[in-house]
């Protein structure tokens, strides 16, 4: 039972936690929340995102074997008209740089 | 001072750049006035616009479909709030009604807009002209100042509203500024407003980003 608990809170918190935490400056609306989910959601590595404006944060999710650059995501977030404050990896997401290309098929 | 007064302004009645892709659609209404904009944003500094304005003038008819750029001249982006300065340059041929003393003539289409805004509050001012290339002095302008509060805050998917008031000055139309109280309604990616000056005209906004 105590095995069953531990796997379920393990992958609830398996799919809740996103890869990358970046910290944005300037985010104050829904069309703010549209520019920046348009620009990340075009990138190749990215699976999910998630714009929580009330913490001016968006949460990215990355795919499998691939990884997305500091420089990306400044770019990426100048480009929507903001401003990067930080950026936090979690412990299990990939090298920072360079981005990592999509594996062959 | 400047920095004063746009720290007590906000988002405005158009958005004139938003993001580098991004397409945005607005219009407005009065009995007197519509102002119509569709505007492409090419770079995260600079959109490609076309307007239509109308404005109803006691001396002559504004009538005028006009191209233009915005450009973002400066942002401030901060955590939670986000203020800017913009300025709109263009032109456009007003085609005055048959019963205007005006006549159908190339306009210029310059502008200058500041707002600044948090989920809380918003405030923005902006001032567009109409200036005649033949007569300098020829003018016709629209002034506005708005102030606007959250009464909450909603997230993404939540409906938002905000309580406006506006004061309108467009001294070719109306010798007196006009103030209106309104209501935004916010949903995504949607926006209207609604509101009826003290004089008892409507006041219709809708703006739409893709």
């Amino acid at each position: 039972m105590l095995l069953g608990l531990w796997l379920s809170l393990s992958m609830a918190f398996a799919e809740t936690t996103s890869d990358i935490e970046v910290l944005v400056k300037g985010m104050v609306c829904s069309f703010c929340v549209q520019g920046v989910e348009k620009k990340f959601s075009g990138e190749d590595a990215v699976e999910k995102v998630e714009v929580k404006l009330d913490e001016s944060k968006v949460l990215l999710w990355i795919k499998d074997d691939q990884s997305l650059a500091d420089d990306t995501i400044n770019r990426l977030i100048k480009d929507a008209g903001y401003n990067v404050e930080s950026i936090t990896r979690t412990e299990t997401s990939s090298t920072p740089t360079p981005d990592t290309p999509p594996p062959a098929k | 001072m400047l920095f004063y007064i746009l720290l007590t302004l906000n988002q405005a009645f158009a958005h004139p750049v938003t993001f580098k892709g991004g397409l945005a659609v607005t219009s407005i209404h009065r009995p007197k006035m519509t102002m119509s904009q569709v505007n492409y944003t090419v770079h995260r500094n600079v959109a490609v616009a076309t307007s239509y304005v109308r404005m109803e003038n006691p001396a002559g008819d504004l009538n005028m479909p006009a191209l233009h750029a915005n450009i973002l001249l400066k942002r401030w982006n901060a955590l939670g709030s986000q203020g800017n300065l913009y300025g709109l340059i263009g032109a456009g041929i007003n085609t005055p009604s048959l019963s205007s003393t005006w006549t159908d003539e190339l306009r210029g289409f310059v502008g200058v807009q500041a707002d600044y805004e948090t989920q809380k509050i918003y405030t923005a001012a902006n001032v567009i002209g109409f200036p005649s290339l033949n007569d300098m002095n020829d003018l016709p302008y629209m002034a506005r100042y708005r102030f606007g509060i959250a009464p909450y805050i909603a997230k993404y998917d939540e409906f938002q509203i905000w309580v406006v008031g506006q004061v309108e000055y467009m001294p070719t139309m109306q010798d007196t500024p006009i103030v209106t109280p309104m209501l935004r309604y916010f949903y995504r990616t949607v926006l209207w407003e609604t509101g009826v000056s003290l004089d008892g005209t409507y006041w219709f906004q809708m703006m739409a980003h893709f």
